[in-house]
């Protein structure tokens, strides 16, 4: 009896030595555990705040992409806008070297001929039309004389009454005549004047001297440009004065 | 690096001004003839690097001397862009039989004039691509 007590005894004591140990190692390991949970979390709130941190550092870049999206944007516009006005610019100085050109030929000569040849190649090279007449007003101011012409039947324009259709109108009145913005005027043109584009009135002083007839364009020119009516106004005066000089110079001449 | 030079060939005086007044915005030199016959003989003489030949001229005109210059030797691989009042296809047509690499109607546009002559002159690779915002504009 007393061995199987004394057994009993020692069972239960290994019993509890062992569950004794095992409960020590189970702390342990939880302590281990609970170290373990106490770093991760730390490094959850570490990771937290650095996820906070790169949030808002991508707010920022979002928010700075979006600012040099509009500052591009900006800048495309005005790149845009400077393109126009560069090719603005430069057809503006296309159009004064025209005029210049225009002006400098017109004035570089008494020549009488050299002057009437003069107004055809301006005619002709830039506002682009090989039809032309040069008209002058004749003595006693009743009658156009047409005195130089280019790609027209001269016979059929010889003459001219003061008054008498469209280009006869013109030297009467003083007013350009423009096919474009004719309709409406009453203004009738006669056979020979069907294709009549443009007639400008040769002035000096504001006295009427002559017209410049001008028929069909060049089949590649789209109709009358910002610069032609610049050329017409120069035409009207200066081709007038120079060609009232070399017919002054001619009578001074003789 | 030598200034290119250009034969301006026409019989307007107006027309040879206002060329040489557009090319001025590049460094350029310039030499003129009045007609074909002149500027076959400028040609040779001188050996420009390129040639404007108006079509319609006393004496010869622009397609025979553009012809003529194309058969010598000395002269055949000089570029020549005709600038003529002539813009119908069939004239046209006439001049790249002739000879002529290159085709301008008048009244002349001062940047496509400008932009075919730097390409003929091959300036417009040579820019690279600071020219190519300028060939745009230019069409």
């Amino acid at each position: 009896m007393n061995k199987d007590a004394a057994d009993r005894d020692t069972y239960v004591q290994r019993v509890r030595e062992g569950t004794r140990q095992y409960i020590q190692e189970l702390l342990t390991e939880n302590e281990k555990l609970r170290l373990f949970v106490a770093t991760i979390e730390g490094e959850k709130v570490r990771l937290e705040e650095q996820v906070g941190l790169l949030r808002e550092e991508l707010d920022s870049h979002q928010y700075q992409a979006a600012q040099l999206q509009d500052q591009l944007a900006h800048i495309e516009e005005e790149n845009q806008r400077f393109s126009e006005k560069y090719v603005e610019v430069e057809q503006h100085n296309a159009n004064l070297a025209n005029l210049y050109v225009a002006s400098y030929r017109l004035h570089s000569t008494l020549n009488r001929q050299e002057v009437l040849d003069t107004i055809q190649e301006i005619i002709i090279n830039l506002i682009g039309s090989e039809e032309l007449g040069i008209f002058e007003l004749q003595p006693g101011h009743t009658s156009l004389e047409l005195v130089s012409s280019f790609g027209i039947e001269p016979e059929r324009y010889r003459h001219i009454a003061l008054g008498s259709g469209l280009i006869g109108k013109v030297a009467q009145s003083g007013e350009t005549y423009l096919e474009e913005s004719s309709n409406g005027s009453g203004n009738v043109p006669t056979v020979d004047e069907d294709h009549l584009t443009s007639c400008i009135p040769l002035k000096v002083d504001g006295r009427v001297t002559g017209a410049i007839a001008i028929f069909r364009l060049l089949q590649q020119k789209n109709g009358l440009q910002e610069v032609d009516y610049e050329l017409f106004h120069l035409l009207a005066t200066h081709a007038a004065t120079a060609l009232y000089c070399s017919r002054v110079l001619v009578g001074v001449n003789l | 690096m030598a200034r290119k030079r250009i034969l301006l060939v026409d019989d307007a005086k107006t027309s040879i001004m206002m060329e040489q007044m557009i090319l001025s915005r590049g460094t350029y030199d310039f030499l003129t003839a009045k007609d074909g016959l002149e500027a076959v003989e400028t040609a040779i003489r001188e050996r420009p690097d390129l040639i404007l030949m108006d079509i319609m001229m006393p004496k010869m005109d622009g397609l025979e001397a553009c012809r003529q210059l194309k058969e010598r030797d000395e002269t055949k691989q000089i570029p020549i862009i005709m600038v003529t009042t002539r813009g119908e296809a069939e004239s046209v047509e006439k001049g790249f039989k002739s000879g002529c690499c290159d085709y301008v109607a008048k009244p002349i546009n001062s940047n496509e004039l400008l932009s075919k002559v730097r390409k003929h002159l091959g300036e417009l690779e040579q820019y690279g691509k600071g020219s190519s915002d300028e060939q745009r504009r230019s069409g």
